[in-house]
């Protein structure tokens, strides 16, 4: 179809310098600052990876998630401005509109994994051709969801709302992927996971039981209940 | 039939909260090919309402739309229906050629770009960011969005809104030229010049109904009131009231005012009682007074 529709979408995603401030200066910037300290560090926390590559690849992850992310942001406004019903007096089908959304967020992506690479190189990180090509693949299909997601939430919420869901979308994200890594990463390091998060876990059903008025603390304790 | 535009017993309602709000209340139109219509009403009328149900963007509640003896979305697919909607800003970060461009590249047969900006008026800001325009000139834009496909429809909800009268007046001469192509034109105004000068029928809506269907003088002849003005003095109200063809008599120091049902009689009974009158002057009384009088709103809603 339609490469001009679509060229005009990316043409209006670079023009808004904002948007690239933030898309793409962000997570480079975040990169200098905690991997620049470490850049001489090999085996961060026993994992094995350098410094630089581990962060490279977090914030590579982190910046082309934003970029899919920021698809919401640019579909709740388009339908605030109204865009949306002049575009429903086209022939422009549904999924070639959104075609062309996932298309630019993929362009985005990948222009901040590339800035992430060169911003890796520049601290030292080296790998094979075949290591580049595959991270960058699985990053890639790891947008999928992402890029679901910020669809239904364009459709969702309006133009104002969308920073406040973005904030707390991406520190719900950001809690869950930590307990995950501590789970599957860091936890393979010997039980660490029970350790730190087993007794968090038994106060927090502790807190549950007394809030129900039972106690498994208390010998005796009344027990409520048929 | 293949005809122009049908509605058939077209009703919409809209809810909020707790309450149905009805916005067209059971509507019949028929609009042929290459007529020129307005839909003329005061806010709130239900006007927008049944141009979105023309343009496929309300399903009604009830009754039957048609466009072409078509399913509106059908006509729409395939580029025969170009529309000016009455809210909604240009997308951000793109040139008003760009803009134009773009949105002819989803149109199966849509006019050169340039053609496009040269007929409707804005070469001369086609290199400029669309946010940077003023009121007027994003209306010439939003303008020249619905002449892209080469439309065989042209549906416009409240065009001039926000424009001065000289870009109301450059606006309408475009769309006359545009529509002297043999093409099917639909608008909504709430202006009544602009029904009365661009328009070969009135459709009057108030209220969610249709209160009057017919060109612009048929209306105006069904009140039928025409006003004559003279200078006559020293002449109580009482015996002008009794002029045949007068309904309403104003006496304004040395002038008066006289509203007739038929000025020809009342201007021929007038100068043979009383031959000291001069200065005769009879208008219309316009779309204004047609107005008001068929829909028995006490002021037009700004």
């Amino acid at each position: 179809m339609n490469r001009i529709y679509i060229r005009c979408e990316l043409l209006r995603t670079v023009r808004n310098r904002r948007y690239v401030v933030f898309a793409l200066g962000f997570p480079i910037v975040l990169y200098f600052l905690i991997a620049g300290p470490n850049k001489n560090e090999d085996n961060l926390a026993g994992s094995g990876l350098s410094a630089p590559l581990y962060y490279m690849v977090g914030l590579a992850s982190f910046g082309a998630m934003n970029a899919m992310l920021a698809i919401a942001g640019r579909i709740a406004t388009e339908r605030t401005a109204g865009w949306n019903r002049q575009l429903r007096l086209t022939p422009l089908t549904g999924r070639d509109y959104f075609r062309a959304k996932i298309l630019t967020g993929y362009m985005t992506a990948l222009a901040a994994l590339l800035l992430l690479f060169v911003a890796g190189s520049s601290l030292g990180v080296r790998l094979d051709a075949g290591d580049w090509l595959k991270m960058t693949g699985l990053i890639m299909v790891g947008l999928i969801p992402f890029g679901a997601l910020a669809i239904w939430l364009g459709h969702l919420i309006t133009a104002d709302a969308i920073g406040p869901a973005m904030g707390g979308l991406v520190a719900v994200l950001a809690v869950l992927i930590a307990l995950i890594r501590h789970v599957f990463v860091l936890g393979r390091a010997a039980g660490r996971f029970q350790d730190e998060v087993g007794p968090l876990t038994r106060e927090i059903g502790e807190l549950a039981d007394a809030a129900s008025g039972r106690s498994r603390r208390m010998p005796g304790g009344a027990r409520s209940g048929p | 039939m293949a005809g122009g535009i049908e509605l058939r017993g077209l009703v919409k309602s809209y809810r909020t909260g707790d309450t149905v709000v009805p916005a067209v209340r059971g509507i019949d139109v028929s609009i042929e090919p290459r007529e020129t219509v307005a839909l003329l009403g005061p806010n709130g009328a239900g006007k927008s309402t049944t141009i979105d149900a023309i343009l496929g963007l309300t399903p009604p509640d009830e009754g039957t739309v048609s466009v072409f003896g078509q399913e509106p979305s059908t006509v729409i697919d395939g580029g025969r229906v170009g529309a000016m909607l009455q809210t909604g800003s240009l997308l951000r970060d793109l040139t008003v050629r760009e803009l134009v461009q773009m949105m002819a590249a989803l149109f199966p047969r849509p006019l050169d770009a340039d053609e496009v900006l040269e007929l409707t008026g804005i070469s001369s800001i086609a290199g400029q960011l669309t946010q940077k325009l003023s009121g007027g000139q994003t209306q010439r834009v939003r303008f020249a969005l619905a002449v892209i496909p080469d439309p065989e429809l042209l549906v416009l909800d409240e065009p001039t809104v926000g424009m001065d009268v000289e870009a109301r007046h450059a606006f309408w001469t475009t769309m006359r030229d545009f529509a002297a192509r043999g093409r099917t034109v639909l608008f909504a105004t709430h202006y009544l010049e602009e029904a009365d000068a661009y328009a070969d029928r009135i459709v009057l809506m108030a209220r969610g109904s249709i209160v009057a269907d017919g060109p612009p003088t048929e209306i105006k002849a069904m009140v039928g009131s025409r006003t004559i003005r003279a200078t006559l003095p020293n002449v109580p109200a009482g015996q002008l009231e009794l002029l045949p063809g007068v309904t309403a008599v104003e006496l304004r120091g040395e002038s008066v005012v006289l509203v007739c049902s038929d000025s020809d009689r009342a201007v021929r009974a007038l100068l043979e009682r009383f031959p000291a009158a001069r200065d005769l002057e009879i208008t219309g009384a316009g779309l204004e007074q047609a107005f008001f009088q068929l829909t028995g709103e006490e002021q037009l809603a700004a």
